[in-house]
């Protein structure tokens, strides 16, 4: 007896006849997009969220001189008035060198004539453990230094958070896009399975099968192609994604790579709902 | 046992297949069923072993309503219910030892405890020596023994065979009609539908007999 089959372990289902080679190709491609979905917009959106912690991490006010007053005149008041506002660490006066240093860039090296009426430019420092009403604060140094303005800057903050809710947006619609093409890969290969096994399923159903114990074999089939499928394409998206730590170093740290380990899981998850919906919805139907 | 009702069965908008049949089978009962082609018969048992619902009248079997069972109860009635197709219906991919264990792998049984049983049903059906070969190197009387053990190996109360012996010769028909009468002898109840006279005339079992839509019962040695 013992070169005998007596135990069961072929499938109830015939492999052959259930989608293989191109449904997990299908899937490998899609986890490997969701994967570059996912990870190219964390790696932008902490790259977003760096910057803008630079951003609001410094400020800084330049005076110009107004018909009255030149910036240098100005300037001991703006001081005065940033050294009693609340929130504030550090107070900067920038020398006419390093002003020089900062136009050279535009103007060329030696250019720059003594009389240039050169504007104050004063850093700010914030402290980061009290908060500071910047409006207020532009409004009051307007009114000790009618030369002086608060810059923020507000317009690159805005720009930058714009760019990464986008690329956020764009993400979580390429992942919506992926998830709703795998289902419905899922979907045909499960409705082209149930087909060719229609002999096969009018058989379990006469002698007692429920139809939970039919999905399950569908379900079985599927999750598993599924997880191999996923895993391939997760590791093509490691890969990738180290490769371009040449370019990002963020992007072949472990805990980055990690972050990607659940879009496998979700594939499963998503295999799983779309088989055993379908089937156990076309077996109720009758196939 | 077997309790039909008034049943009618039509399939869609054509015609009545079964018009207003009665019937009553006792348990421990073996009834041959026989009628022209094209009578209904293979509609009636797929009425009786639950493969369809009657379009009108009431089907009962064994205590059970059938049109007010769920899902789940019609898989547990279909459990005490053997059938045995003409066509066999094996499982082209699965052994002979895999398509008779099936019915008690549904059923949530272990193998460890059924594999036993199996061996020794495919011994007693002669084919203990196939176990392995799969369904398309088996000859029509060893597919028909496989497809009859696979429909005993429950034990169910109830056994429909529809025209078992349509595919094997006089001799092999004989054979498997024995085996069923075994079991009826044991308390199992049968319902057996053929075209063949010689299996009527051969065991004296009472006949039914289908034809215009309508079911009456025969005398066993009365022609068709």
């Amino acid at each position: 007896m013992s070169d005998t089959r007596t135990a069961s372990k072929t499938p109830i289902l015939p492999p052959k006849s259930l989608a293989g080679p191109a449904l997990m190709a299908v899937t490998m491609v899609m986890t490997f997009l969701a994967c570059l979905a996912l990870g190219s917009t964390l790696l932008a959106d902490r790259a977003a969220s760096r910057w803008l912690t630079r951003a609001t991490s410094a400020m800084s006010i330049q005076i110009v001189e107004t018909p009255t007053q030149t910036a240098d005149e100005q300037a001991p008041a703006v001081l005065r008035q940033l050294r009693d506002t609340p929130g504030i660490k550090q107070v900067k006066q920038l020398e006419k060198a390093d002003l020089i240093r900062l136009l050279e860039p535009w103007l060329g090296e030696g250019n720059i004539a003594d009389d240039l009426p050169l504007p104050v430019l004063i850093e700010i420092t914030p402290d980061p453990q009290q908060s500071l009403n910047t409006q207020a604060l532009a409004a009051e140094i307007e009114a000790v230094a009618p030369g002086a303005r608060l810059d923020t800057h507000g317009r690159w903050r805005q720009t930058l958070e714009t760019t990464a809710a986008a690329l956020r947006l764009i993400a979580i619609l390429v992942l919506a896009m992926v998830t709703l093409a795998t289902g419905t890969v899922i979907l045909f290969a499960t409705r082209a399975g149930l087909l060719a096994n229609e002999e096969i399923l009018h058989v379990l159903h006469q002698i007692g099968a429920q139809d939970g114990f039919i999905s399950r074999r569908f379900e079985a089939h599927f999750t598993r192609s599924t997880l191999w499928a996923a895993l391939a394409g997760l590791l093509a998206a490691w890969g990738f994604f180290y490769v371009m730590s040449a370019l990002v170093a963020e992007a072949g740290s472990l805990p980055f790579l990690l972050t990607l380990a659940p879009i496998p899981l979700g594939a499963v998850l998503i295999s799983w709902g779309v088989t055993r919906t379908y089937v156990m919805r076309r077996l109720k139907a009758g196939i | 046992m077997i309790r039909l009702d008034h049943v009618s069965l039509r399939y869609e908008d054509g015609p009545d297949v079964l018009s207003d049949v009665n019937l009553h089978l006792a348990e421990g009962s073996f009834h041959f069923l026989t009628g022209p082609s094209g009578a209904g018969k293979t509609s009636l048992l797929k009425l009786i072993f639950l493969a369809h619902r009657a379009s009108a009248g009431r089907v009962s079997i064994m205590g059970h309503d059938i049109a007010t069972l769920s899902r789940h109860q019609m898989s547990l009635t279909r459990r005490q219910i053997g059938v045995i197709f003409q066509d066999f219906r094996l499982i082209d991919h699965l052994s002979v030892y895999e398509n008779v264990a099936l019915p008690l792998k549904i059923a949530g049984q272990r193998e460890g405890r059924y594999q036993k049983d199996v061996l020794e049903l495919l011994q007693w059906v002669g084919l203990g020596q196939r176990i392995d070969a799969l369904p398309a190197t088996l000859s029509g009387g060893e597919k028909q023994r496989a497809a009859i053990a696979r429909a005993v190996i429950t034990r169910p109360r109830l056994i429909v065979a529809d025209e078992p012996t349509g595919n094997v010769d006089p001799e092999m028909g004989l054979r498997l009609i024995r085996l069923l009468d075994e079991l009826n002898k044991m308390g199992t109840t049968i319902l057996l539908a053929t075209h063949d006279q010689q299996l009527w005339t051969h065991f004296a079992h009472p006949r039914l007999h289908l034809e215009a839509a309508q079911v009456h019962m025969a005398k066993p040695q009365e022609a068709l």
